[in-house]
């Protein structure tokens, strides 16, 4: 029977939302909790014997409580052997008085939820056999050390799975140029003598293909996206570990929404119209959708745009537009809108002529619509 | 330009259609579904409406267009006349999109761009002017009045009112622009200071202004109050972070030195005892160490005294042979200064002598006699003087030469031997004698007894003479120097004695020669330097040898005291080693000292001092808990992942705002620059004349005049002067007539060009209408019209009152 344990990070409970108005921003605290409820079905489901998040269950150390208390009710429902869950360095763990951890203990007693504080090994007799995790929690938020050195002078049996669980970033993988988050590298890895790491901190998930082999460290990316930046739609690993000790593993998707900036440029209607297109692909009443587009359109494009920037408004969980399109304003453009020698018209062709500044003429037209529009 | 035949192929509802014009007023008659606004739209897209446009493009524009219900295309052709030749325009929208325009008996061009840039050309007007000017529908003439009706009261100027009052949108008047546009900056900038690029009153985020804040400063303030969150989240961070390391850091020196805090707990007391016993062996080691040295020293200890006192005696019989040669030395030294006094004694002897024998050989002076010769001597001086004063010349000459004895005063004679009248002169004093041959003569002064002076002279002299025989001396001068060289000698003579006596230092002479006799006698010796330096080292040498013999002695009595004899100290020493023995044995039965350390004390120095440490770093831990808790406590609400996110969008804004506030200060500056080149050539300056005369034309001379408030039209002066917000409406549609009529007029200019018209005459009554179409007739005998009206009287009408002819249709 294969080890099977289910593997999450990164899922920042306590993320505030703040700026994303009021109903829109509970709905997305709201989801954090909804993915990781669906991570845990799905662990019952595939009868996982280990539920490990592996850092970064919280966003802050100043999660409310009733957070901590409802995060812990929902992986306490996990049906496998144990729920490990690592303080990573958003929740790091520095010491006793720690609150966030204090209260997390408090609530996870006498449950299958176990926290990873210190640096540690966790061993279990599973049906699959035995496994032992090495527990290698954040002390701090930042540091330019990782923890996952003392792993290396533990005794490993051979007849043991052995799984690393830290949190940081990987050299070359994620960005740290700073070298503030716990970077570990892949020589760490081998040096570890581990079978493999379930890691977090990283937003994207690795491997980045397939299904079977031996990576040395697993990243399952954020859960569910959690701002434009994650491109993703959010992911855990299920990862199955025979007896051989060979590794098979699966993408899991448990978010429920998606964050989407576009960021192209237009040109012209058609280019409008491919975007419609691309957004009516898009389950639209889960995105929260940002436009930073760039370009320029004619009336017809600007107006087409706007009308399906209203649309998107209506029927994105979340449209905001940063979009800096610029109108086309040729001069067969500004012929076509205001007759020859009035002011309008010359200083329109003026501004026209003042290519290191093309948005001028587009302002200038916009207060001249407005005038007319009093 | 001027239009000659339009052809919709099909286009609409139109499957082909053809509409030939002339020159002058064209009247289209036909009621609304005719297709007046098909018609008018085919010529506006073959005019304007680019053949090539995208699929949406083509939607929009010449979608109502594709004939229903299932056409793909649609088509017009353009006969026309520009620039003084006749052109053939043919356009297709949509499945077969082209365009050509071709030049009678010239060129066709083909490419869609090129028709449409040389269409512009031909149009010379551009699309606005076309679109709002000189295509009039019937939708504008009533918005016209409408407006004109609106906007009575509120019309400042006669551009906006002209360019509104016909409904055109979009032109401006440069002031209300430039209102505008300052407006914008002043709002935009709103309590920003250029000059500093910052707050006006650098009123940052600590105190912000709250009102009259423009769009620049708000984004500044969102911007800056975002940052200021953001950087008081790092500075926690940071300090968290700190405080986590500092934390970390006394955990890992707690956990580092836990073991061997608690390790030396369990060993202390074994170790103590340790202690004990590791300072009983060394000292049993120590003890014996002394024990056996003792067992070896005591057998020698009086061999080596008697070898020492040997040698201590050598050395004193050695002390005293030095003494001796010493002391010898030491008189030879003495004896070389003895010789040097008896030398002296010598020395000072044979000096004595020679004085001595000197002495003997000079004259002793007699005192009195000394005396006496200066006496007399004075005396004679004295009677010389005397004598002096009784001063003589005698003269005396000879004949012949004689010898003649000559005494002068006191003096001795003297001879002289005058030559044959040689003359002899002198002086004598008191008396001169001439002897000569048997003859004296004497001749003496008569002043006083010369005789008597020279007697007494003569007295003294010879007693002189008798003094200076006795003393044996010649003079005078030689007897003083005879009694002083004797006095000298004999005082030389007493000072050598002197020496003498005190050279021989109250001995004899014999005395000093019988001891230099005895020293002469004494042997040689080595220096004083070298006995002494031998005589130094021989005390040392007895010194240290009575020392050492007096130390063994010493031990011998000690041992004897302590041990009474060697045998007995042969059983100390087997006692100690036993008792060594058994406390080592103890002490392997004991913990063992860590590694590192050299003793039991110091090793419980650094125990103690460690778990001191300890106690201090848990306090330190316990401290460092606390104050992170109370940081935590106070952690912000947000990350600073989320406030830097905010911040890159506030950043953005704010940049957007920056740029925006740019553009709007270079579209003033290039908006002045416009407006006063304008003011120079003003397009517009005719207008108002154009349209006062139109409209004095429309109303029949009703109104002759347009009053102006400003460059505003308020009143239409005539007989019944009126507001023009009491225009009737056929009045008003009037006006809105003559506005377009001299807008058009202006635009037109000297170029050939059309006006499209669509029913304008709706709104006015039978005379107005008359006047209209005279007034119309008037402006097409410069420019073409196309009138479109539904009201076939008023085609008729105008057809009747005009040159006006209806254009002809052509259905295939």
């Amino acid at each position: 029977m294969a080890l099977k344990i289910l593997h999450t990070a990164d899922n920042h409970i306590g993320l505030s939302f703040a700026k994303y108005p009021d109903e829109i921003r509970e709905r997305l605290i709201e989801e954090r909790f909804l993915a990781l409820e669906r991570l845990v079905e799905t662990a019952n489901q595939q009868k996982a014997h280990f539920f490990v998040v592996a850092g970064d269950l919280f966003d802050k150390q100043t999660v409310a409580k009733r957070l901590i208390k409802r995060t812990v009710s929902i992986l306490a429902k996990f049906e496998g052997d144990s729920v490990l869950v690592l303080a990573g360095n958003h929740d790091y763990y520095e010491g006793s008085e720690n609150k966030l951890w204090l209260t997390f203990k408090s609530e996870a007693e006498g449950t299958c939820v176990t926290p990873l504080l210190k640096q540690e090994t966790k061993e279990f007799e599973s049906d699959a056999g035995r496994v032992c995790f090495y527990a290698c929690p954040c002390p701090s938020k930042h540091s330019s050390d990782h923890m996952i050195g003392w792993t290396s002078d533990c005794d490993k049996e051979e007849d043991t799975v052995h799984i690393g669980i830290a949190h940081g970033n990987v050299d070359g993988f994620g960005l740290d140029s700073d070298n503030r988050y716990f970077n570990m590298s892949e020589t760490d890895f081998q040096n570890s003598g581990l079978d493999s790491w379930l890691l977090g901190h990283i937003h994207v998930p690795f491997p980045k293909s397939g299904t079977t082999g031996n990576p040395s460290f697993f990243m399952p990316g954020i859960h569910t996206p959690d701002s434009i930046k994650c491109t993703h739609p959010g992911y855990a690993w299920l990862i199955e570990i025979s007896d051989s000790k060979a590794f098979t593993y699966q993408q899991l998707t448990p978010g429920g929404i998606r964050f989407v900036r576009i960021s192209d440029s237009l040109t012209d209607s058609d280019d409008v119209q491919k975007l419609s297109l691309r957004c009516d692909e898009m389950e639209l009443k889960n995105t929260i959708l940002n436009f930073q587009l760039e370009g320029r359109l004619d009336e017809e494009g600007k107006k087409a745009f706007k009308e399906l920037c209203t649309k998107l408004s209506g029927e994105c969980l979340h449209f905001s537009d940063e979009s800096t399109i610029a109108t086309v304003l040729d001069a067969a453009a500004i012929s076509a809108k205001f007759p020859d020698g009035t002011i309008p018209n010359s200083l329109l062709l003026d501004l026209l002529n003042d290519e290191e500044h093309p948005e001028d003429a587009q302002i200038a037209l916009e207060i001249m619509e407005s005038i007319n529009a009093q | 330009m001027k239009l000659k035949k339009i052809q919709l192929h099909p286009f609409g509802g139109v499957e082909n259609r053809s509409f030939t014009f002339h020159d002058g007023l064209n009247v289209i008659e036909g009621p609304n579904e005719f297709g007046k606004s098909t018609l008018s739209n085919a010529l506006w897209h073959a005019l304007f409406t680019h053949s090539k446009l995208t699929p949406s493009k083509l939607n929009k524009t010449m979608g109502r267009w594709l004939p229903k219900p299932n056409g793909d295309h649609v088509q017009v052709s353009l006969q026309f006349e520009a620039d003084g030749k006749s052109w053939t325009l043919q356009k297709s929208w949509g499945a077969r999109a082209e365009s050509s325009l071709e030049e009678s008996g010239g060129q066709s061009i083909v490419d869609p761009n090129t028709v449409q840039d040389k269409l512009f050309e031909l149009l010379q007007r551009n699309e606005a002017t076309w679109q709002h000017v000189l295509f009039v529908n019937q939708a504008q003439l009533t918005q016209t009045v409408h407006e004109l009706q609106k906007n009575a009261n509120r019309i400042d100027n006669i551009q906006p009112f002209v360019l509104g009052a016909a409904s055109i949108p979009g032109d401006i008047s440069a002031d209300d622009l430039q209102d505008a546009i300052d407006e914008k900056i002043r709002d935009h900038y709103g309590r920003w200071d250029r000059d500093s690029d910052g707050p006006q009153k650098g009123r940052g985020i600590g105190n912000p202004w709250a009102q009259g804040v423009g769009p620049l400063l708000s984004a500044y303030y969102g911007q800056e109050r975002v940052r200021a969150e953001y950087h008081k989240v790092i500075a926690h961070e940071k300090q968290v972070d700190t405080l986590n390391s500092q934390i970390r850091q006394v955990q890992e020196q707690l956990k580092e030195d836990q073991e061997f805090v608690e390790t030396g707990q369990e060993l202390r007391n074994g170790l103590a005892q340790r202690g004990s016993l590791e300072e009983k062996e060394k000292g049993f080691e120590k003890e014996l160490k002394r024990l056996k040295k003792v067992m070896t020293d005591w057998p020698g200890a009086a061999k080596i005294i008697e070898s020492k006192e040997l040698e201590y005696n050598d050395v004193t019989k050695n002390l005293k042979t030095l003494e001796r040669e010493l002391e010898i030395a030491e008189q030879l030294k003495a004896a070389e200064n003895f010789k040097k006094g008896y030398k002296r004694i010598l020395d000072s002897k044979e000096q004595l002598k020679a004085a001595s024998e000197r002495l003997a050989t000079l004259n002793s002076i007699s005192a009195d006699l000394l005396s006496e010769l200066k006496n007399l001597d004075q005396k004679i001086k004295e009677l010389q003087i005397k004598l002096e004063a009784q001063k003589l010349n005698a003269s005396i000459e000879s004949q012949q030469p004689k010898k003649v004895t000559i005494t002068r005063g006191a003096e001795a004679a003297e001879d002289i031997s005058l030559d044959s009248g040689e003359n002899w002169n002198a002086t004598a004093d008191g008396k001169v004698t001439f002897d000569f041959d048997d003859l004296s003569i004497r001749v003496e002064s008569g002043n006083s007894d010369v005789n008597q002076l020279l007697d007494g002279i003569q007295v003294a002299k010879d007693r002189q003479q008798e003094i200076l025989r006795t003393l044996k001396v010649d003079d005078i001068a030689t007897a003083i120097a005879a009694d002083e060289s004797y006095k000298e000698t004999l005082a030389e003579e007493n000072r050598l004695k002197g020496l003498y006596k005190s050279a021989l230092q109250d001995q004899t002479e014999e005395y000093w020669k019988s001891k230099i006799a005895e020293l002469d006698a004494l042997p040689q010796t080595r220096s004083i330097e070298v006995l002494k330096d031998e005589r130094s080292s021989s005390f040392q040498k007895e010194a240290r040898l009575k020392a050492e013999i007096q130390q063994e002695k010493d031990n011998i009595e000690e041992w004897t005291k302590e041990y009474k004899t060697p045998d007995l100290l042969t059983d100390t020493i087997i006692n100690t080693t036993t008792e060594q023995k058994e406390t080592v044995s103890k002490l392997e039965k004991l913990p063992s000292l860590p590694d590192g350390f050299d003793s039991v004390p110091e090793y419980f120095d650094k125990l103690d001092k460690k778990a001191t440490i300890q106690r201090q770093m848990n306090d330190q831990l316990t401290g460092l808990n606390i104050e992170l808790a109370e940081l935590s406590g106070a952690s912000p609400e947000k990350t600073a992942e989320e406030l830097r996110e905010e911040l890159d969008l506030q950043e953005r804004v704010f940049q957007r705002r920056v740029n925006e506030g740019l553009a709007l200060q270079r579209i003033e500056s290039k908006l002045e620059k416009i407006v006063a080149n304008r003011d120079e050539a003003d397009p517009m300056a005719n207008l108002e004349t154009s349209i006062a005369a139109y409209f004095s034309n429309l109303t029949s001379n009703r109104y002759q005049k347009v009053r102006l408030d400003g460059n505003a039209p308020v009143e239409v002066i005539g007989p019944n002067s009126l507001e023009i917000d009491l225009l009737s409406q056929g009045t008003a549609g009037s006006l809105a007539l003559a506005t377009r009529l001299a807008m058009a007029e202006l635009y037109l200019d000297e170029m050939k060009g059309f006006l499209i018209l669509d029913d304008p005459f709706t709104d006015m009554d039978p005379s107005r209408r008359e006047a209209a179409h005279i007034c119309l007739g008037k402006f097409s005998e410069n420019h073409q019209v196309i009138l479109f009206t539904c009201h076939p009287e008023h085609a008729a009408e105008i057809i009747k009152l005009t040159s006006a002819a209806r254009a002809e249709m052509t259905e295939r």
